[in-house]
């Protein structure tokens, strides 16, 4: 991702489109930009996790070594706590 | 000091619950990676919505992340990430990243907030990821990139150091590296702030978007990126001090077995259980106390680089009863945040069953300008024993402090500091070291 200005506006017209809005006279908290900006970098991270663990497990396979099995996608929560 | 106990109310007892229900308490406790607590029955009559009162171990020195040095910081970080990581794995999530989470038992970071974990919503961003930059990666990128003072950033700002002002002391070299450009020059850069907090826009709602691939894509830059901040602390005055110090070998073996005696002597009357290493500098002292009391050691120094250096030392022997804490006597720890009761200051955390001030008093009466009588106030303040080494001016290295000083401190002389510490202390023993014109003295406090 490039450093550039104008990154602002960015961000937020790309994260408009993934989020739900409702237009409203209000107080923004500065965190809002830190939710849609998680939003917005998540394809770029879950690609690189993703290539990351092949890779790994193909070291893993070429090095006789067994695989982190901490390494794996989130788990729904247990019942009663959605 | 009370006994600490915890309410959950019952609105947080699905969330403590599935803590426990869902096994992550039970793995996180077996790897001593979060305080254990058991329940018990406590229920205050005025607090009707108590669901359970828990009595955690008790921590036995509580310390805050601008007292620790980098290796703390960034084990503490790594900790947190950590717990993130397992608790995705069984269906849960931190709710909050504070650094205030997270203390110190000897050597070993451990998480103490039992209830920041609540249940994962699937496609949900990580709600504490700016509270997490700004608790720990921002200070532990300005203290391996720009200097080690930046840490005490975080006294000032106790929620954290702001990602803009993160962004704006980094040097041009952090921009090349794309965890610190991600996670704090761009994210800085997202943040709603200024005006345009109040413009008519766009009040967020739900926030999803974020899969759970990309929530361990998060987790695991965020990781990589700690990982790879490294500081290698440089030589300054204090971690070089006893190289230079005008003691022979005998004269420091001399030092060491009074001291030693004199620990064992207060051991068998107290039975101490926390001793305060002031000025431990790598902990030469802080040893000796773990090795002739049962004690718990805070070692305190000035010197970022020189508590770094200690910690790692204690890292390495696996030690878990000494604490390195930076803390400048001079101005230590005030209490903090609201109501000045978030944080406690270095007073109210004490006091200690025993203080070791070996080699400190001149540094705070010529180097700080504190006379002998206040300084004895405060060690009456901060221990009930105390054993205390005073170099007289005749001392080579009280002679280059005294150099540039002309007669300010006339009065600095071994009947003045008897004088001043004997209206707070009573002088059980006193002994000249050998070789030297120095005097070490044990005393305990006048009650």
């Amino acid at each position: 991702m490039k450093m550039r200005n104008g990154f602002e506006p960015s961000v937020l017209a790309l994260a408009i489109l993934l989020v739900t809005p409702v237009d409203a006279w209000a107080y923004v908290d500065p965190g809002t930009g830190s939710y849609l900006f998680q939003v917005l970098i998540a394809g770029g991270l879950a690609a690189t996790y993703t290539f990351r663990r092949y890779w790994d497990a193909l070291k893993s396979a070429v090095q006789g070594k067994p695989r982190d099995p901490s390494k794996t996608a989130p788990r729904h929560p247990p019942n009663g706590m959605a | 000091m009370g006994i600490v106990h915890r309410q959950v109310n019952a609105g947080f007892e699905q969330h403590y619950r599935g803590l426990i229900d869902s096994g992550l308490y039970e793995e996180l406790v077996r790897e001593r990676l979060l305080i254990p607590h058991v329940e018990v029955d406590l229920r205050l009559p005025d607090a009707p919505e108590a669901f359970a009162v828990l009595r955690p171990e008790q921590v036995p020195f509580i310390s805050y992340p601008y007292e620790w040095c980098f290796s703390q910081l960034k084990a503490a970080a790594l900790l947190t990430l950590d717990l993130q990581r397992r608790a995705l794995a069984r269906g849960l999530v931190l709710r909050d990243a504070s650094a205030y989470n997270v203390q110190f038992i000897g050597h070993r970071a451990v998480f103490i907030d039992t209830l920041s974990f609540g249940p994962y919503v699937e496609g949900t961003p990580w709600l504490p990821y700016r509270q997490f930059c700004e608790h720990f990666l921002a200070p532990l990128a300005l203290i391996a990139h720009a200097h080690h003072s930046l840490g005490q950033l975080s006294r000032v700002h106790i929620d954290g150091v702001p990602l803009d002002l993160a962004s704006r002391l980094l040097p041009l070299s952090s921009r090349i590296r794309p965890g610190l450009v991600t996670h704090i020059h761009l994210h800085s850069r997202s943040l709603v702030t200024g005006p345009r907090q109040h413009t008519r826009g766009t009040v967020v709602t739900q926030h999803r978007g974020v899969s759970p691939t990309a929530m361990l894509g998060l987790i695991d830059s965020l990781t990589r990126t700690i990982a790879n901040l490294e500081f290698e602390p440089p030589e300054t005055l204090w971690s070089t001090y006893s190289e230079h110090s005008n003691y022979s070998a005998a004269s420091q073996q001399h030092k060491q077995t009074l001291t030693a005696e004199w620990l064992s002597v207060i051991e068998a009357r107290t039975s101490a259980r926390k001793v305060v290493d002031f000025g431990a500098n790598t902990g030469t002292f802080s040893r000796l106390a773990t090795t002739h009391t049962s004690a718990y050691v805070v070692a305190l120094d000035l010197d970022h680089t020189t508590v770094e250096r200690h910690f790692r030392a204690c890292v390495q022997r696996g030690d878990a009863r000494i604490l390195p804490l930076v803390q400048d006597l001079r101005n230590p720890s005030a209490a903090a945040g609201w109501h000045h009761a978030e944080r406690r200051s270095l007073a109210e955390r004490g006091p200690a069953d025993v203080g070791l001030a070996l080699a400190l008093v001149h540094h705070l009466a010529i180097g700080g300008n504190v006379p002998l009588t206040e300084i004895a106030v405060f060690f009456a303040q901060m221990c009930s024993a105390l054993i205390v080494e005073f170099i007289p001016s005749e001392d080579s290295q009280v002679q280059r402090m005294l150099a540039l000083r002309g007669g300010v401190f006339a009065d600095y002389s071994r009947q003045t500091f008897e004088a001043a510490f004997q209206r707070t202390f009573e002088v059980e023993q006193s002994m000249t070291i050998a070789g030297t014109q120095r005097t070490l003295y044990m005393m305990r406090r006048r009650e």
